[in-house]
């Protein structure tokens, strides 16, 4: 299972908290692999992804080959491959 | 290095205090400078008689006019040495280069989730069309961050502007894959927060 997570400046230091601490945060995109054949693993995937939505990042499950669309989810599913988060939005000028 | 000078020569010394010694002055900002009546002020025709605690600092308690250090401070920006220049050249440089690293995997994010059509409007106009879930309504979302995505019609025509991205300073391809993914999947949401014009 891949976590990709949109990082900026101003979340830096909250997604360190947030995430396993071996992660390396780096602005961008970062990703984090889980086994999702590892019960630890899961349960550590599970931890992050409530953490990361409970901050108020979207995830979006990626289904099929890259590019094709799948579907926003806000329950921590094991079986997903490939997770994307996406910051809370805001009205712009 | 401090310098001294007296009262007198302060009084006289620049065309803006001069004002103190003619009694016919109006101005405001002046008048509030000369409430004491001492020996010195009198000598300079000051125009009032109220004591004023403020211009009475740079009298004696005798009211004779005493010479005051006038101070002028150096300013206090740091003094611009070599190792300090390289050093912020140092830090600016990194900066870049974390931001082009950071541009270069959010491209390559964004790029893994766009199907072949959108690849090829990419690579070609630098925008891409994305079409709601329902398939009724097609946005076109141009590179940046603000402002930067059209409602289109059937045609292709511009119908409005959409402006919403992620609150953090994500780079310009995260924030496209955001409006994408958020117009396929949450376009209701979306469209609640998106200003329009």
């Amino acid at each position: 299972m891949q976590f990709s997570i949109m990082v900026g400046p101003m979340s830096l230091a909250a997604l360190k908290e947030m995430c396993p601490p071996e992660t390396e945060i780096r602005m961008g995109d970062t990703k984090i692999i889980f086994d999702s054949t590892k019960p630890d693993e899961v349960d550590a995937a599970r931890a992050t992804f409530n953490k990361l939505t409970g901050k108020g990042y979207r995830a979006f499950k990626a289904e099929g080959e890259k590019g094709i669309a799948g579907t926003s989810i806000t329950e921590f599913d094991p079986k997903a491959e490939r997770l994307i988060f996406v910051p809370r939005i805001a009205g712009g000028c | 290095m401090p310098a001294s000078i007296s009262t007198a020569q302060w009084l006289s010394a620049d065309p803006v205090y001069s004002y103190v010694t003619s009694a016919s002055v109006t101005n405001g900002t002046w008048t509030s400078w000369q409430q004491d009546t001492n020996a010195n002020c009198t000598a300079n025709t000051a125009v009032t008689t109220t004591l004023d605690l403020v211009w009475y600092s740079w009298y004696d308690s005798s009211r004779q006019a005493v010479n005051q250090p006038y101070i002028r401070f150096a300013p206090d920006y740091p003094v611009q040495t070599a190792e300090a220049q390289a050093a912020r050249e140092v830090e600016r440089v990194e900066r870049i280069r974390v931001r082009n690293e950071a541009n270069a995997r959010a491209e390559l994010l964004l790029k893994e989730n766009l199907d072949a059509k959108q690849l090829q409007e990419l690579a070609g106009t630098d925008r891409f069309t994305v079409i709601s879930k329902d398939g009724t309504r097609h946005y076109r979302i141009f590179r940046g961050r603000s402002r930067n995505i059209e409602r289109i019609d059937a045609l292709g025509r511009r119908m409005h502007t959409l402006c919403a991205h992620p609150v953090d300073d994500v780079p310009d391809a995260d924030t496209m894959l955001t409006q994408k993914l958020m117009l396929e999947h949450c376009e209701e949401d979306f469209l609640k927060v998106a200003n329009r014009s």
